[in-house]
């Protein structure tokens, strides 16, 4: 009895992996994807988060969720190139470090993030909107104000067409 | 029997209830998020104590933030190069607010240099720069190339040698010149 008993439980273990397995499809496995605004837009984007948001006591920090590289703030590690670069060089920001910002933009609530892509959701329903305008609780404060250059720069590249103009204007600004 | 093991509930609880409060009072219901970083400062050293020629270097608000100390607005040290640990006597620091208050001052015989937030509050952001006179008897002005979005501690960001994290120290010079500067003698450091 005993050994029929060790049998059954040997043979329910056994199936155990089996029974998950047939419960996990192609579609498990597959990465992940998320709609995001233009990639090849986000460039001139990206230099407004480096400049007004990337600062090494703000989001140029590698624990922030909403993490920013940039040339005067936090870098990326370059893989196989030994060191990397130094905060505050003269190396300009890296296409790797553009990339990543442009992760930690879209990653920041992807499933917001492709709401509004998708004109489900308002802009404003994202934090990486709402926190630089201060309507939400923002220890940087209202860095980006409603209806400023920067603000609008944002907006307009998560709405679909950035305004590279407004970019630079918010740039330009000291 | 029955009427006294009523009362004895209620007074458990609250028995139990002053147990825990003593508890978390007893502790000082720190917050490791601010206690942390203070800690990994280590022990002020016996040597120069306690006053403005202490921990050169480190992110002086931690403290420096009208709870356990002097309350200031900004701090920082300037050393000569970002490498190096020699730091410089009589270098001009300014910092500009978002309001266009602006602060000036010139580092002690340790390098330090902070304003109190009673008499020089600040609007963030900051601009900030630093006049040096060189060894050589030259001038040299560094201008911070971005701003100062939130940490009035030069060493909040400029921590030790330049990294992926940090431009380096706050420093006159990029490079040791020539000739080089000379760590000054302080009284009581």
């Amino acid at each position: 009895m005993k050994d029929r008993a060790r049998g059954v439980v040997a043979a329910l273990i056994t199936m155990i992996p089996l029974a998950v397995g047939a419960c996990i499809t192609d579609a498990d496995l597959a990465p992940t994807r998320s709609a995001c605004p233009s990639e090849t837009d986000f460039r001139i984007v990206s230099q407004v988060y480096e400049r007004r948001c990337g600062t090494l006591d703000c989001h140029g920090q590698a624990g922030r969720p909403f993490r920013v590289y940039g040339r005067d703030g936090l870098r990326k590690p370059a893989k196989g190139e030994g060191g990397g670069y130094v905060s505050g060089g003269m190396v300009a920001t890296t296409d790797a470090e553009v990339d990543a910002n442009y992760h930690s933009a879209c990653g920041l609530e992807p499933e917001r993030m492709a709401n509004v892509v998708a004109r489900k959701e308002p802009i404003d329903s994202l934090t990486l909107v709402r926190k630089p305008r201060l309507t939400e609780a923002h220890k940087g404060g209202m860095v980006l104000p409603l209806g400023s250059a920067g603000d609008k720069c944002i907006a307009s590249w998560i709405s679909g067409k950035v305004n590279t103009a407004l970019c630079v204007t918010e740039l330009q600004r000291p | 029997m029955k009427h006294l093991s009523t009362l004895f509930g209620p007074i458990a609880a609250l028995a139990f209830g002053g147990a825990l409060l003593a508890a978390a009072l007893g502790s000082g219901c720190a917050n490791p998020a601010v206690t942390d970083p203070i800690d990994a400062l280590g022990p002020e050293p016996e040597s120069p104590g306690p006053g403005p020629l202490h921990r050169r270097g480190q992110a002086c608000l931690l403290c420096h933030n009208g709870g356990i100390a002097r309350d200031f607005s900004a701090a920082g040290t300037v050393y000569a190069t970002p490498e190096e640990k020699i730091p410089v006597t009589g270098a001009t620091v300014t910092i500009v607010d978002a309001v266009g208050h602006k602060l000036e001052g010139k580092t002690n015989c340790a390098g330090n240099v902070f304003w109190d937030r009673e008499s020089d509050p600040v609007v963030f952001p900051l601009r900030a720069e630093v006049l040096c006179t060189l060894p050589d008897g030259t001038t040299r002005r560094n201008v911070m190339g971005s701003r100062i979005d939130r940490d009035g501690s030069c060493s909040g960001c400029h921590v030790g040698s330049p990294s992926a994290t940090s431009p380096g120290r706050v420093s006159c010079a990029p490079s040791e010149p020539n000739p080089a500067f000379v760590a000054p003698a302080c009284e009581g450091g």
